[in-house]
């Protein structure tokens, strides 16, 4: 059997992989709890008119995700603000936009070049650029991300509170803001741009199966980003699949195995009180 | 003393009139009742107090400062209307939901110290909560999420505690015992509280301090 770590490019995969499970699911579960997991799909897509961008052009597609998915999402707030009433509107518009620049560009790309790789992601071609690139943005989105939780939860909790209590709303939602925007853009060449806002729900909605507090529920979030990743490139490199969509795929596997387990456990527990109550 | 001053204020939301020339003094550790029916503007005027809605006319001062300048809200406390139901479903232990209220004091790196667990502990205890500090939230009855909500906002020990019908969601016994919690904390602590509610019997039986709002316009009862 082939040793997955003698390969370098499988080394830089792991590595990316990893660094992007942990800040992946952290502004994943955020989103959740704010209620605006369509925000990931909608930046994902616009990402590639970015990637698109600097195919063409010719600088770092990944930069070109991450000004587009930026660009997106203060497009997307600029509209909530007008239309405070139909506030799914904004993310719809500029999904529209950013899709339809997308396939406008790609048509004007050279043959050559992989346009496809972007939207199910290829992270075992991670070059050794790209990874001191993505790993040095997501220490900085970590950290960051660190510094406001405590101004996130009590924000995502109530914002009223949050104001009351001296938070800088407007300050903090900006930052969450571009931390989204950085977060998608980075992983749209690794995960796959079709495929990001699914590694933001997915170890959320695990980890949220399991009733814990806020900050254990973050924690519990990460592992579960780590444990799709890692599974995923272990299979991925044994099926000789795409490993985004494995990672996804087998992310989606887990979450069902959660709900499916934690349904037998309070089915049981529920005929014990029954059966104690008898 | 007065805490709050409310003079000569009207509002309305476009062409829809809400309160006509509202004024009222609210002094220290008074316990006060806003009664009024559903649309009355109950809830617009606890607005006006927060800072939240502007008045078209008239004038707000707390603690004797004009609220256009007033920036220390951390002396105020706030339990909204659907407090419940903005943290339902959201994974969150009592413990950190109480200990949320002590974020102003935090400093930046906000890691809670032992005297801030303590505080905790107190507020918890002083609505009887103290045992379910580590349990989640979204676990708890709904009177028992209400007792939560009220540590939290008490936590922080602000001088003025505003509260928008916190009993809508309670049955009578639940809203006679939070009232009577209530009267206890404006007692023990001195605490100015201001409630916006339907419960004329429980406002009678505890309330210093009570006003209708109704047809646009403020009525002292008692």
């Amino acid at each position: 059997m082939m040793n997955i770590f003698a390969y370098e490019f499988m080394q830089r995969a792991f590595i990316v992989g990893i660094a992007l499970a942990i800040i992946i699911p952290l502004i994943g579960l955020i989103m959740v709890l704010k209620r605006s997991s369509m925000i990931g799909d909608t930046l994902a897509h616009t990402s590639l008119a970015g990637v698109a961008a600097g195919l063409l052009i010719g600088f770092n597609p990944i930069v070109g995700a991450i000004i587009a998915c930026v660009i997106a999402v203060f497009a997307i707030e600029g509209i909530q603000k007008k239309l405070p009433k139909n506030k799914d509107l904004g993310m719809a518009v500029v999904l529209t936009i950013g899709i339809s620049a997308a396939g406008l560009l790609s048509t004007y790309i050279p043959s050559g070049v992989n346009f496809n790789s972007y939207l199910f992601g290829s992270i075992t071609l991670v070059s050794q650029n790209d990874l001191l690139l993505i790993v040095s943005i997501a220490a900085v989105i970590l950290l960051v991300f660190l510094v406001i939780v405590k101004d996130l939860y009590l924000m995502t909790l109530d914002e009223k509170m949050a104001k009351l209590s001296g938070v800088k709303v407007s300050l903090i939602n900006f930052i969450f803001t571009l931390l989204t925007a950085i977060t998608v853009g980075i992983a749209a060449k690794t995960v796959g741009a079709l495929i990001v806002s699914s590694l933001m729900i997915l170890p959320a909605a695990c980890a949220m199966q399991f009733e814990k507090g806020f900050y254990k529920t973050l924690l519990l979030s990460v592992g579960f980003g780590v444990l799709y990743t890692v599974a995923g490139l272990v299979v991925a490199f044994y099926a000789n699949q795409r490993a985004g969509a494995t990672i996804v795929l087998i992310g989606a596997i887990i979450f069902v195995a959660v709900v499916f387990i934690k349904w037998i456990i309070n089915k049981r527990r529920l005929e014990r009180l029954r059966r104690a109550n008898d | 003393m007065n805490v709050i001053s409310i003079k000569d204020v009207t509002f309305s939301y476009e062409t829809h009139h809400v309160l006509d020339h509202i004024s009222l003094d609210i002094k220290k550790g008074d316990f006060l009742a806003i009664l009024g029916s559903n649309g009355t503007g109950k809830t617009t005027l606890l607005k006006i107090l927060l800072n939240e809605l502007k008045p078209t006319t008239g004038t707000v001062a707390i603690f004797g400062q004009d609220i256009k300048t007033f920036n220390d809200w951390t002396k105020i406390g706030y339990l909204s209307q659907n407090a419940t139901a903005n943290v339902a479903g959201f994974p969150t232990t009592v413990k950190e939901l109480v200990a949320s209220s002590l974020h102003a004091e935090l400093g930046v790196i906000k890691i809670l110290k032992k005297s801030h667990r303590e505080r905790v502990f107190e507020a918890l205890k002083l609505v009887g909560m103290e045992t379910y500090q580590n349990r989640l939230f979204a676990k708890l009855s709904g009177g028992q999420q209400q007792k939560v909500l009220l540590a939290r906002s008490l936590v922080s020990r602000p001088e003025i505690l505003i509260l928008d019908e916190p009993t809508s969601a309670l049955d009578e016994a639940s809203s006679q015992a939070l009232f009577s919690l209530l009267k206890k904390i404006s007692l023990e602590k001195a605490t100015t509280i201001i409630i916006s509610t339907h419960s004329q019997a429980c406002s009678n039986n505890n309330c210093n301090h009570i006003v209708n709002l109704d047809s646009e316009r403020l009525k002292e009862e008692r």
